[in-house]
């Protein structure tokens, strides 16, 4: 059974207990049910990259099943180098900037009233701070938006993700010393949008 | 504001990702510095406003779409490797097949050519070493035992002629008569073909016969290289063929030990037939122009012309009354390549006619009424009234000189006369050698009446 919904039947008991790298060889055996076992572990994390980065919901969907997709056509040419979880997220965020530059349409906003889509919420209020705290998710998912690929990219993955400045290197197939000086410049481009509320946090954050 | 503290070491600090002596030198810089203090916690503030975003789940769509995705793609993996199979196979199937067809092929072009040119082959061989006592190698055929026959019959008549040309000391008490038998013998050699192809036929003819078994589709022999050289014994090859059935032994079963003695008793009665052939033949013998011997002819050769007032117009003329008396026209000499135009070969045809059918061909050329044919005299009086230019020099009168030509045609009237009490009384009539001239004259001499009646 599936972790995530109990009427779908998931890969078996045992390919839970297996690490990455165990399943990704199983799959290049050419094992299907090991890379259902790596969709269900990484697809939520790679979604939630996507969508922030998109600022689109539907998009990201279709964009996070092309990526593994792609990944389960190339899974012969991982050579284990690197996490399949690098792996997966350098094929889906290419996809993601393809698929951008294809389809130049406006930003549906993430935010709906479907509480299912939310896995873990951001902060547990009472309802009159539920809507503040919405209403500066969606100022900051704005203020995303606004910032170029590349910063937008890097912010997601070290603010969003937690991703090392090694994973963010690989992912995004750039020096390490490049990941602090545009994470830094990201920031401030980010910080520059946000003065509206940074003053606020910024004493927050000092204390 | 103006610090010249690297802050990009503030955002590596805030991340964990400095070193321990750049941790160090951060911690003492913002202790000292505001500025950059400030600058820390704004770069935090935004980093915290992003890390709060609410982590989003994937819809079921996602998994569901790879692993529909995952079934397909197993799917046409297999197939594609039962595919891969199975071309991999008709491609074996195919290369098999090819190379089989080949070898077939190779084997049957190998075998073809023995079994054509077997009697060739044993030709050559026995030709080429005819005192050999190894036996001819045998055709692809040889299992009914026909061409096998012929071969060895073959191998034996060469052998026979071999020994005999080789003239031991008893044959030499027969030196006079020994060209004439030569002679026979060479004939008997350049007809072999032609009695093989009698014996053939004769064999065909003569039904199964558990000695000599009938032989089926032998090769043509080279016969037709050897008649030109004798017109009149090469033309009724084929009725020899039709008559032999009658008059050959072939037919006979011939034990093995007997076939020298029966091969020179088929020679020699050939011979026989072709030379008494001579007499019926048909009416289509024909006679080269400028042949290399002249055939015997029973009456002296006879000088004609045909007069017309239109050169062009006498052969044509020639032509139409030699077919409509059915003598084919004797086919001239083959032009040398660089040789100058012989205009007087090209107007004289010779012909071999019996007096009937000399008056016949005379009566085909005069009855238009244009053309004459004048019997002259071996010295032709004349082509010497066309002057020096022969028959383009300036003309003189013909009639004069056709004058002459009755006084030739009445010596020599009573032989064609005793020739036509001859044809009168059914026997065969003898022939002479006809040359005529083709000639251009302003005016046509006078119409000659007819030999016969002069008499």
């Amino acid at each position: 059974m599936s972790p995530l919904d109990p009427q779908v039947p998931g890969p078996a008991a045992e390919l839970r207990e297996l690490p990455d790298r165990e399943l990704v060889l199983r799959c290049q055996r050419n094992e299907s049910r090991a890379f259902d076992e790596l969709v269900g572990r990484h697809q939520d994390r790679v979604y939630s990259a996507v969508a922030r980065f998109c600022g689109n919901a539907e998009d990201a969907a279709d964009i996070v099943q092309r990526a593994f997709i792609n990944a389960f056509r190339k899974i012969q040419e991982f050579k284990g180098d690197s996490a399949f979880s690098t792996w997966i997220y350098r094929i889906a965020f290419n996809q993601a900037i393809s698929f951008r530059r294809e389809n130049r349409r406006p930003t549906v906003s993430i935010y709906s009233k479907d509480d299912d889509k939310v896995v873990e919420p951001a902060v547990e209020s009472n309802p009159t701070e539920k809507t503040e705290s919405e209403e500066t998710q969606k100022k900051v998912q704005q203020a995303l938006d606004q910032l170029e690929e590349g910063d937008r990219q890097i912010i997601v993955l070290k603010d969003l993700q937690g991703h090392s400045y090694d994973e963010i290197a690989e992912i995004m197939q750039i020096p390490k010393g490049t990941v602090r000086s545009r994470l830094h410049r990201a920031r401030l481009e980010l910080k520059a949008k946000l003065k509206a509320y940074i003053g606020t946090l910024t004493e927050d954050a000092a204390s | 504001m103006n610090c010249a503290f690297d802050k990009e070491k503030l955002t590596g600090y805030y991340d964990g990702e400095l070193g321990t002596a750049e941790k160090a030198e951060v911690e003492r810089h913002i202790a000292s510095c505001s500025e950059c203090l400030r600058d820390l916690g704004e770069l935090k503030s935004a980093a915290l406003l992003v890390r709060d975003l609410p982590r989003l789940r994937a819809p079921k769509s996602i998994a569901e779409g790879v692993s529909r995705e995952i079934q397909a793609a197993g799917k046409v993996h297999v197939f594609s490797r039962m595919r891969r199979t199975v071309l991999w196979a008709s491609a074996a199937a195919a290369g098999l097949f090819v190379v089989m067809n080949v070898m077939y092929f190779s084997s049957k072009e190998r075998n073809a050519p023995m079994t054509e040119g077997a009697p060739a082959m044993v030709r050559a061989a026995a030709k080429a070493d005819p005192m050999a006592s190894t036996p001819p190698p045998a055709p692809a055929e040889a299992k009914d035992g026909r061409s096998l026959d012929l071969a060895k019959s073959a191998e034996d008549a060469d052998r026979a002629d071999v020994r005999r040309n080789a003239a031991p000391p008893m044959a030499r008490q027969e030196q006079q008569p020994a060209p004439q038998k030569n002679e026979e013998l060479r004939k008997a050699n350049d007809e072999e073909p032609s009695r093989k192809k009698v014996v053939a036929a004769d064999k065909e003819g003569g039904g199964a016969k558990p000695g000599a078994a009938p032989v089926t589709a032998p090769p043509p022999p080279p016969a037709p290289a050897a008649m030109p050289e004798k017109p009149l014994t090469a033309a009724p090859a084929a009725p020899a063929a039709k008559a032999a059935p009658a008059p050959a032994p072939a037919p006979e079963p011939k034990p093995e030990s007997k076939q020298t003695t029966d091969a020179l008793a088929e020679k020699a009665a050939a011979k026989r037939e072709l030379d008494a052939v001579p007499k019926t033949e048909p009416a289509d013998a024909k006679a080269k122009l400028g042949a290399a011997g002249p055939p015997p002819a029973d009456l002296p050769p006879v000088l004609c012309n045909v007069v017309t007032t239109q050169l062009a117009k006498s052969r044509t003329r020639v032509e139409e009354s030699l077919k409509a008396i059915g003598i084919a026209l004797p086919t001239p000499p083959p032009a040398q390549p660089r040789a100058p135009r012989n205009r007087e070969a090209e107007n004289t045809l010779v012909l071999e006619l019996t007096e009937s059918q000399f008056i016949r061909l005379k009566e085909e050329i005069e009855k238009p009424g244009d053309a004459r044919l004048v019997v002259t005299s071996p010295v032709d009086p004349v082509l010497p009234a066309f002057g020096r230019g022969g028959l383009y020099g300036p003309k003189k009168d013909v009639a004069s000189s056709g004058a002459k030509a009755p006084a030739a045609k009445e010596a020599e009237a009573p032989a064609g006369g005793a020739a036509k009490s001859l044809a009168d009384q059914g026997a065969p009539e003898p022939r002479r050698k006809v040359t005529l001239h083709l000639v251009e004259s302003k005016t046509l001499p006078a119409a000659d009446a007819e030999p016969a009646k002069k008499q």
